[in-house]
């Protein structure tokens, strides 16, 4: 037991936690300052992969960035952290695929655009149990 | 297609959501790159305005963190139908024990007492939205935040 009060989890363990969940949020910069928002998501071939709204121009503030994005269950104590850059998935054949097997989880609206982070760095926390 | 972006909640809808809730996420930048995490937090009512006070461990990260940060709080219900989000921006306050925002912080749990750095960040940006519908889409439209 630590004297933290907190375990750090390996990054096998927080891919299995994010593989579970389909909710998460990501953190970016707009103008110099730092926004959290909320998303659904799937973990595909160790990526985290979203859908956005096209035609915001702040888009733009996450392609080819490197953002931040969290998953947390507050009950169960443990949260997920991953750094990566954010790419949109441009090729036909990749967003057809992804396309597939995201079809099942949410709908995709006519002109959805689908963004991938790639995991640079994933880290952890569980929480001990209180008493 | 169903706009599941309907209903943008009011200042006082975001701030009773605040009210009760005891978990956010804070997100800032740091040397080390963005991180978001998750924090105990109380949202204090002080004659200024509304401040968002968090509890933290003497030398946690946060406290190096530059002035500016995001704090979130949200909510899906089960089935995923129905969810909402609270988003507010502000700046990092340290405060200690004898100051005035402290004397705000009326709580009667033990953790208060323990020997942790408050934290406050004073919003300058406080937006929400909440989301209907069969089809919870919670597409990146940060312009619906700024």
């Amino acid at each position: 037991m630590t004297s933290r009060g907190f375990d750090l989890l390996d990054a096998d363990e927080c891919l299995a936690l994010l593989a579970g969940r389909s909710f998460g949020r990501i953190g970016a910069k707009i103008a110099d300052d730092p926004v959290v928002l909320p998303v659904f998501y799937a973990l595909l071939d160790g990526e985290i992969v979203f859908r956005t709204d096209p035609g915001t121009k702040l888009i733009a503030a996450v392609l080819e960035l490197r953002v931040a994005f969290e998953v947390d269950d507050a009950d169960e104590g443990w949260s997920v952290l991953v750094v990566g850059r954010a790419h949109e998935v441009r090729a036909a054949r990749d967003v057809a695929s992804l396309e597939a097997r995201l079809a099942e989880l949410w709908p995709a609206g006519e002109r959805d655009r689908l963004v991938r982070i790639e995991v640079e760095r994933i880290t952890g926390r569980r929480l001990h149990p209180a008493g | 297609m169903n706009d599941p972006w309907l209903e943008p909640l009011t200042r006082e809808a975001c701030l009773d959501l605040l009210r009760h809730g005891t978990v956010g996420r804070i997100a800032l930048v740091v040397d080390q790159g963005p991180i978001i995490l998750p924090v105990n937090y109380r949202l204090v009512d002080a004659p200024s305005g509304p401040l968002i006070a968090l509890r933290t461990r003497p030398g946690n990260v946060i406290e190096q963190a530059p002035e500016s940060v995001a704090f979130e709080i949200d909510g899906v219900d089960q089935a995923g139908h129905e969810g909402w989000s609270v988003l507010v921006r502000g700046e990092l306050l340290h405060a200690t024990p004898n100051s005035p925002e402290f004397a705000e912080i009326h709580d009667p749990d033990s953790w208060l007492a323990d020997r942790n750095a408050w934290l406050l960040i004073d919003p300058w940006a406080i937006s929400g939205r909440r989301l209907h519908g069969q089809e919870t889409l919670w597409h990146y439209r940060p312009g619906e935040y700024v």
